[in-house]
C-alpha cells in the first residue's frame, strides 16, 4: 500500500516524499492533526519508505522490509504506544528505546521509532526523550504522532519537524467509510458528519447506539411538538444525564443539531440532496413547514450553546433541562400562535 | 518439515541457543528459536535478542525439509522431560503447529512462521578471518574487566570494546571512564582493509563463555565483519553480534605515554596485601594508599569507626618516593586475571594514572585513575 493510497493527506505526503527523494529526511518528525486521519498510517508508511528495498521515495508494501514493518516484526522498528487504553507512556518505554539506540541497525538502512499518542508521555519520559532528540543517532528516524500538539513539551516540539495533517475531506471520507466499514448506505452521510473528518472516529462510532440515540431524539421531538408536560421533558433530561457521559451526550446533541440543520437546509432550498437524515424525509418536509426559519435558527443556537456548556463541565441535567424547556417553549408558542420572545 | 533427532543432541543445541532468547519482550518472536533443516543429516537452531544471535547445529535424520519458530523455553522443558537417549520425532503440521513425539508421548506445540524471525547475515565461510582461539580468549578476558555493562555517557565510556585488526596485529581496548585496558596480539593475515568495530559487552561475555567451554582447543575462531554485525564461528557454533554505533574515546596518546617510576612486584604477594588492606575501605571507592620507597611498597587504609590496616611488600624499585591513592577493587580485578609471577606497576605522579602490565612487554596495559589523597577522619 504505497503513499498514493493514503487518502486525504496529499499535502503532508507530498512534503515527506520530497524529503525522501532529495535525501533530506529529518531526524525527527512530529505528526499532528485530528484523531484518525491517517497520521499513524503515514508514520508507518514513512518507516517503510526509508527502508523499502524496491522503491525510492515511496514504499511497495511487498518487499521483506515493508512486510516486516507491517507485521511489526522488523527488528529495527520501535513502536512506543500506551500499554493500555488511556495509559501514559512511561520512562521505561523510552529507556528501552535508548538502550537500542547505540547499535547499528539490524537490517534496516535506518531504524525507525514511532511514538504514538506522544502527548501521553509522562514528564520524565518526555525529558528523557529530549536527550535522544538532542543527540539524534545517525541511523535512526523518530516519528512522534499526536492529536494535540499543545500538550507536547515545547522543548520537544522545537527539536522535531512538525508535519500537519488535516481532517479528511467529506467526499474522501464518504468513500472510505463506504469501502471499509460495512454499514447501510443511508447511514454513511450521518457518520461522515458525526466523525468530523476522522476515519478513526467514524470507526469508533457504534451504529446501534447511534440508532438508539436517534430514536430517542425523534421521540423527544414528538413530545416537544405535542402538549407533553414539563415533567416528561425533565424526566427525559434526568435519564439522559444519568445514563450518558459527556462524549456520548455530545454525540447526542450533534445528532439533534443535524436534524435542525436538515430542516433549515430543506426550508431554504427545498432540495433533498446534501441532507443527513434522508431516511426521515417525510418528517423533514412536515416539520420544515411547521417551524419558522427563525425558530430553527434559534434551536440550532440553543443546542450549540448547550453543547459548549457541557464541555465546560456544567451540571449535565440542568443544562439539558434548560435546553429542552426552551426548545419546547418555542415550539408550543408556535402551536398556540403566540409570537416567540426569541 | 519432518525429522528425527536424539533428545540429548537436541537439548544440547537448544540449551546453547536459548540463552539469548528474550522471554518477555516487545517482540514475541524473540522468545522463539528458529529451527531449520539443512540437507538430510542436520538441523540448525537460531536464537537472538537482536543484540546477540547464536546459531548452533545438531545432527538429525531429516525426512522432509522446512523451518519453523518454536518457543525456546517450552522446547527446552519438553526435551528435559523426555528420557535420556531417546529418539525424538518432530513434524510440522498445519498452521505452524509442530508435533513432537516419542513413543506414546506426544505434544502439539504452536509455533510461528519462519519468515517472521529476524534474518541472520548470510556469508561464505571462506571469507572469514582465522584468529587463534587462545589469543581471542585472552584478549576478551583481559579487556572485559574494564567494559561497563551500561553506557557511561557522562564519562564518555561506551558499553563495548574497540577491536582493531590489520595484517600484523589485533588490538582491543575498553574503558569504563575510570580505567582503561589495552591489549595487542600479533597476527598473520591477508586483509584488504583494516577492521575497526565496537563489540558490545553482552557479546563479549557470551563469546568468552563459549570460548571457556573448550579452553585448550587449538582450532582458530573464524571471524567475519559485515555492515552492522560481526560473526564468530567457534567450532560448530556461530555467534552474531550487533556492532555498536557510538563514539569511542581516543586512547592512543595515553597508551603511548611512558611513565618514569617503574616498580616490579610479585603478583600474589601484592594481591594478598591489597585484599587484606581493602577490608578497611568503604563504598565503591575502596580507597587505599600506596607509599613507594626504595624497594618497599607500603599499602594502608583506614575506615572511620572500623579500624585501619597496613601491609608492606618487597619490590624492585630505585627511584623517587611517591604516595598515591587507588581503588583497591581496580587493582584486584587485574591481579586476579593476570597469570605472570611478577608484574610491573608504572606511575609518574599522584595525579596521573597508574599502569599495571607484565614485565616483558607492553602488549597488555591496564590503566587506572588515581584517587586524590586524603586523610580519613581520625576515630
Amino acid at each position: 500500500m504505497p503513499f498514493g493510497q493514503i487518502v486525504g493527506q496529499e499535502r503532508a505526503i507530498r512534503f515527506l516524499q520530497a524529503s525522501l527523494l532529495k535525501g533530506t529526511v529529518s531526524h525527527a518528525y512530529l505528526f499532528t492533526g485530528p484523531d484518525g486521519v491517517g497520521k499513524r498510517l503515514t508514520a508507518f508508511g514513512l518507516a517503510k519508505a526509508v527502508n523499502c528495498l524496491e522503491r525510492n521515495g515511496d514504499f511497495c508494501g511487498q518487499c521483506d522490509s515493508c512486510r516486516r514493518i507491517e507485521q511489526r516484526t522488523h527488528p529495527d522498528l520501535f513502536l512506543i504506544e500506551p500499554e493500555a487504553e488511556g495509559a501514559r507512556l512511561k520512562i521505561e518505554q523510552v529507556r528501552e528505546l535508548q538502550a537500542a539506540v547505540g547499535y547499528r541497525p539490524y537490517l534496516a538502512r535506518r531504524a525507525v521509532c514511532i511514538i504514538d499518542q506522544a502527548e501521553r508521555m509522562t514528564e520524565a519520559a518526555a525529558n528523557s526523550m529530549l536527550k535522544t532528540l538532542e543527540e539524534p543517532p545517525a541511523a535512526m528516524l523518530i516519528v512522534m504522532v499526536t492529536a494535540s500538539l499543545e500538550r507536547i513539551l515545547p522543548t520537544i516540539r522545537s527539536r522535531c519537524q512538525v508535519v500537519r495533517f488535516s481532517p479528511l475531506p467529506k467526499d474522501d471520507l464518504e468513500r472510505l467509510i463506504g469501502e471499509q466499514l460495512s454499514i447501510p448506505a443511508d447511514k454513511v452521510r450521518l457518520l461522515v458528519h458525526l466523525s468530523g473528518g476522522s476515519l478513526g472516529r467514524a470507526r469508533r462510532i457504534d451504529l446501534a447506539s447511534l440508532q438508539d440515540k436517534r430514536e430517542r431524539i425523534f421521540g423527544l421531538l414528538d413530545s416537544l411538538s405535542s402538549e407533553a408536560c414539563v415533567e416528561v421533558l425533565f424526566s427525559q433530561a434526568k435519564k439522559l444525564a444519568d445514563e450518558e457521559d459527556v462524549d456520548s451526550l455530545q454525540q447526542f446533541l450533534d445528532l439533534w443539531l443535524y436534524w435542525y440543520y436538515d430542516l433549515w437546509k430543506y426550508q431554504l432550498t427545498g432540495d433533498e440532496r446534501g441532507l443527513i437524515n434522508t431516511d426521515r424525509m417525510k418528517e423533514i418536509i412536515r416539520q420544515s413547514q411547521i417551524l419558522s426559519s427563525h425558530q430553527i435558527e434559534e434551536n440550532i443556537r440553543l443546542i450549540e450553546e448547550t453543547s459548549a456548556a457541557l464541555q465546560r463541565n456544567v451540571n449535565k441535567q440542568l443544562a439539558l433541562e434548560t435546553m429542552m424547556l426552551r426548545l419546547g417553549g418555542g415550539q408550543r408558542e408556535k402551536d398556540s400562535q403566540v409570537p416567540g420572545e426569541g | 518439515m519432518e525429522f528425527s533427532i536424539s533428545r540429548d543432541e537436541f537439548l544440547r543445541g537448544v540449551n546453547i541457543v536459548d540463552n539469548v532468547a528474550v522471554i518477555r519482550g516487545a517482540m514475541p518472536i524473540l522468545s522463539h528459536l528458529l529451527i531449520q533443516t539443512q540437507g538430510d543429516k542436520q538441523i540448525y537452531l537460531y536464537g537472538t535478542d537482536l543484540e546477540l544471535g547464536i546459531k548452533g547445529g545438531a545432527e538429525a535424520q531429516v525426512e522432509s525439509e522446512g523451518s519453523i519458530c518454536l518457543p525456546a523455553k517450552i522446547m527446552a522443558d519438553i526435551l528435559r522431560e523426555l528420557p535420556e537417549g531417546s529418539l525424538v520425532h518432530m513434524c510440522l503440521e498445519e498452521n505452524s503447529q509442530v508435533k513432537i513425539s516419542y513413543g506414546k508421548k506426544c505434544c502439539h506445540l504452536a509455533g510461528l512462521p519462519a519468515e517472521e524471525f529476524p534474518p541472520f547475515p548470510t556469508y561464505e565461510y571462506e571469507n572469514l578471518i582465522p584468529i587463534p582461539r587462545k589469543s581471542l580468549r585472552d584478549m576478551i578476558t583481559k579487556i572485559n574487566i574494564t567494559v561497563p555493562l551500561l553506557e557511561q555517557k557522562h564519562l564518555g565510556a561506551p558499553n563495548g570494546a574497540l577491536l582493531e585488526i590489520d595484517q600484523q596485529t589485533m588490538e582491543m581496548m575498553g574503558t569504563d571512564g575510570h580505567r582503561l585496558s589495552y591489549i595487542k596480539k600479533p597476527l598473520e593475515l591477508e586483509l584488504s582493509q583494516k577492521i575497526k568495530v565496537i563489540l558490545p559487552k553482552k557479546s563479549l561475555v557470551e563469546l568468552k563463555r563459549l570460548l571457556d567451554e573448550a579452553p585448550n582447543s587449538n582450532d582458530p575462531v573464524l571471524v567475519g565483519f559485515f555492515e552492522n554485525q560481526a560473526v564468530f564461528k567457534i567450532g560448530s557454533i556461530e555467534l552474531f553480534s550487533r556492532l555498536l554505533e557510538t563514539y569511542f574515546p581516543n586512547t592512543r596518546p595515553r597508551i603511548a605515554k611512558v611513565n618514569d617510576k617503574i616498580v616490579q612486584i610479585r603478583r600474589q604477594e601484592f594481591r594478598q596485601a591489597v585484599k587484606m588492606v581493602s577490608i578497611f575501605t568503604e563504598g565503591r571507592e575502596k580507597y587505599i594508599r600506596l607509599k613507594l620507597d626504595k624497594d618497599t611498597l607500603t599499602i594502608n587504609s583506614q575506615s572511620f569507626g572500623v579500624g585501619d590496616a597496613e601491609d608492606q611488600v618487597a619490590v624492585v624499585y630505585d627511584g623517587d618516593p611517591l604516595e598515591i591513592g587507588f581503588n583497591a577493587g581496580f587493582i584486584l580485578d587485574v591481579l586476579n586475571i593476570l597469570d605472570e609471577e611478577q608484574i610491573i606497576m608504572e606511575m609518574s605522579d599522584q595525579n596521573s594514572p597508574g599502569v599495571i602490565r607484565s614485565p616483558d612487554s607492553r602488549d597488555y596495559l591496564y590503566f587506572m585513575m588515581p584517587i586524590k589523597l586524603y586523610e580519613t577522619d581520625e576515630f
